[in-house]
């Protein structure tokens, strides 16, 4: 019994080491946005008869060595592409536009394609969203817990049921701030899948207890029947 | 033996039938090729596309009519269309130099999510820039897209204001409690009302005006039967056609107003001695009237357009007049912007992409599958084509539920793949001879799964009712998931492993 509780407190001093030092380094250094969240430049090219995105991307990449590189198709036809990166200066731009006149036999003139800065999305607008309805359930699944679960004491399941969820999210922001993951579209969805992993962990811990409780309870029926 | 040995068999057969039409299609042959009638998944705009809008600080200067009234800027007027008809070009900037601050592009910020959300788009990407006011909009592209974006940048200026004096302004914005789109259905029809409902001190100053000062005079009563606090008017919100409208009257609702710009002459007696105020939002004067009767609880009914009985126009009228409400319950924007950039962007995760996400969740599961077969034997073999079983039908169900599928429902399908796995570890596990004894042992585990999925499935279906499309899906996913797990298990894994 001892040694769980050892171990269990190993667990929360690691815990609450990454928890403070994914803060600090949140506060030192922010997230590592991914390109969609992030500052980026973007030019638009555009043609009559199409690109070939692959090739695009080749020279995008080629042209803008060392920066992330995204390429989307603008509009229906194909004849029309987006290529953003974190920066984009303005002899990159007659670059790419260079190898692609050649590659195309096109005539693109430099001062026709602006570079268009789009501003990062701020963390607490692409958060919002989320906050109502984490709220809004974790009251629900607090109040299940204290009905089906008060036989574990009020005050355990309340304390579990409050800051095991929170505490994994703290944990799986704490690891992208600090082994600086990129913090893109998968990363909303990662997080409230893992809201969810672990309401139901912690269901099944509070099932188990209980469980034990049951047999604990049954146990000393049966010895006062016998005895 | 033998015919339990046949159901096996049968059973398994319809479990990859299922597979097949699920994984694979059904073909037909439809005019000389092949086309799949299994139903396409629903993505969404991350999967998909959206459409990428810059609303930029306007620079545009005013634009005056004929009679020197402001009808707009050179950003929605050329110089061919203001030349033809007789329009005015001037200086004066729409955006006074010293409004380009900070605090308005945050409040211009402010009010365009809170009009996105208000006109139904649920998964927005918006950012700004604080140096310029540039702001970056993502939304999702349906048939409400042009919609949102020709009205989402309207300044929504509410005035009520003298007609003779402009600098006389009574009630603003800032007076306006709630506005809503309602409607009353007679036997004439069905008339579409924007109700706006005035605070404390919209209410004050309402009364006060329509018992003193603009009061229908007696004179002009018995030439105009005035109105009171009904008011009829055309509804039109198409922001890309900023334009007048012109006012109706309608004497069955013993009301009656008038547009400015259509006075006539004979009128011009009355105005004389008669005082009008003018209803206004941005240029475009509403409604130009005195008040027979004091309104004193501060709510003002515009009839838009007169009683119908066409369906699809009272549900047009009804669309622009929520339109309306949904501006002025915003707030007014504290400048003029202007949409410089307006695409369609297909999203940069391409097929390639997902298929190569399907191929990592294709080795998770066979990694998975190897493990239970090693683990149960025989019985693995049954459970991991249970599993698969599911997953197809799953798939199936998620389709022909309209579910719409993006990084979060994808997500959630892991997720809920997971919780199947458990459920058939659990009831590979139960190893009692006896058939009652097992029967109860199955018993016990589904009631202890069920007790511990009660969380997720409260997740699932709080999640299923946000508008935040994301969330949504996320929620729809693990609904009909966990839902289907139950229902599988019970009536497919259980008789399998039976």
């Amino acid at each position: 019994m001892k040694k769980i509780d050892t171990k269990s407190k190993i667990l929360y001093v690691i815990i609450c080491i990454i928890i403070i030092a994914g803060a600090i380094v949140y506060k030192v250094k922010g997230f590592n946005f991914d390109i969609q969240y992030s500052v980026r430049n973007q030019i638009i090219l555009s043609n009559n008869t199409g690109f070939d995105i692959s090739k695009i991307k080749d020279i995008a990449r080629d042209c803008l060595s060392g920066k992330q590189v995204t390429l989307r198709e603008v509009e229906l036809f194909g004849n029309t592409v987006a290529i953003e990166s974190s920066e984009i200066t303005e002899e990159e731009k007659d670059a790419i536009i260079q190898k692609v006149n050649e590659e195309y036999n096109l005539s693109i003139a430099s001062e026709n394609v602006k570079i268009l800065k789009v501003e990062h999305t701020r963390i607490r607008d692409i958060l919002k969203p989320y906050i109502l309805p984490g709220i809004i359930t974790l009251a629900i699944i607090l109040l299940y817990f204290l009905i089906r679960y008060h036989k574990i004491g009020v005050g355990k399941v309340l304390a579990n049921g409050i800051l095991f969820p929170i505490a994994i999210e703290l944990v799986f922001y704490s690891i992208i701030a600090i082994f600086r993951v990129p913090f893109g579209r998968i990363t909303m969805a990662l997080s409230i899948g893992l809201y969810l992993i672990a309401v139901t962990i912690l269901a099944a811990k509070f099932e188990k207890i209980s469980e034990e409780l049951k047999d604990i309870e049954n146990k000393k029926e049966n010895e006062k029947i016998t005895g | 033996m033998k015919e339990r040995k046949i159901t096996l068999i049968m059973k398994i057969l319809a479990i990859l039938v299922i597979c097949l039409v699920s994984f694979v299609g059904i073909y037909v042959c439809k005019t000389n090729r092949y086309e799949n009638i299994v139903k396409d998944y629903k993505l969404s705009k991350d999967l998909k596309g959206y459409r990428e809008i810059v609303f930029e600080v306007s620079d545009g200067t005013l634009v005056l009519d004929s009679e020197g009234n402001a009808i707009g800027n050179t950003d929605s007027y050329d110089d061919e269309t203001i030349q033809t008809n007789n329009y005015t070009k001037t200086d004066t900037k729409v955006n006074k130099e010293e409004n380009l601050k900070v605090e308005n592009y945050k409040t211009v910020k402010s009010i365009i999510e809170k009009r996105l959300e208000g006109l139904g788009v649920t998964d927005y990407n918006l950012s700004l820039s604080e140096e310029t006011g540039k702001i970056y909009v993502q939304i999702p592209e349906n048939d409400d897209t042009d919609h949102v974006v020709s009205n989402v940048l309207q300044v929504a200026n509410f005035q009520i204001r003298d007609s003779e004096d402009n600098s006389k302004v009574y009630i603003t914005n800032s007076d306006i409690k709630k506005a809503s789109a309602v409607y009353n259905t007679s036997t004439n029809g069905t008339t579409v009302y924007l109700q706006i409902e005035l605070n404390k001190k919209g209410t004050s100053t309402l009364k006060d005006i329509s018992t003193n000062e603009y009061k229908t005079l007696p004179e002009a009563d018995s030439t105009s039967q005035e109105n009171i606090n009904e008011i009829n008017v055309e509804a039109t919100t198409d922001g890309e056609n900023e334009k007048s409208n012109e006012t109706n009257t309608s004497a069955e609702e013993n009301t009656q107003s008038k547009e400015n710009s259509e006075e006539t002459e004979e009128s011009t007696s009355h105005k004389e001695k008669q005082k009008e105020i003018v209803l206004a939002i941005d240029t475009n004067k509403m409604v130009t009237t005195s008040f027979e009767e004091p309104i004193e609880d501060g709510v003002i009914d515009l009839s838009m357009g007169s009683s119908t009985t066409d369906s699809d126009k009272i549900s047009s009228t009804l669309q622009s007049t929520s339109t309306i409400a949904i501006l002025l319950n915003s707030g007014s924007l504290p400048l003029t912007y202007k949409i410089t950039q307006n695409q369609y962007v297909k999203t940069d995760i391409t097929e390639s992409n997902l298929r190569n996400v399907a191929y990592v969740g294709l080795g998770c599961l066979a990694i998975l599958f190897i493990i239970i077969i090693i683990k149960f034997k025989g019985k693995g073999i049954i459970g991991a084509i249970s599993n698969l079983g599911f997953i197809a039908l799953y798939l199936l169900l998620v389709r022909y539920t309209n579910v719409v599928i993006s990084i979060e429902g994808i997500v959630g399908i892991a997720i809920t793949v997971i919780l199947n796995y458990w459920l058939t570890i659990k009831l590979l596990k139960i190893n009692e001879p006896d058939s009652e004894l097992k029967r109860k042992e199955f018993t016990k585990e589904y009631k202890s799964f069920i007790s511990k999925v009660i969380p997720a499935l409260v997740i699932a279906i709080v999640f299923s009712f946000i508008a935040w499309e994301k969330i949504a899906t996320f929620g729809n996913v693990m609904f009909w998931g966990i839902v289907l797990v139950i229902i599988y298990n019970l009536i497919v894994t259980k008789k399998l492993i039976d």
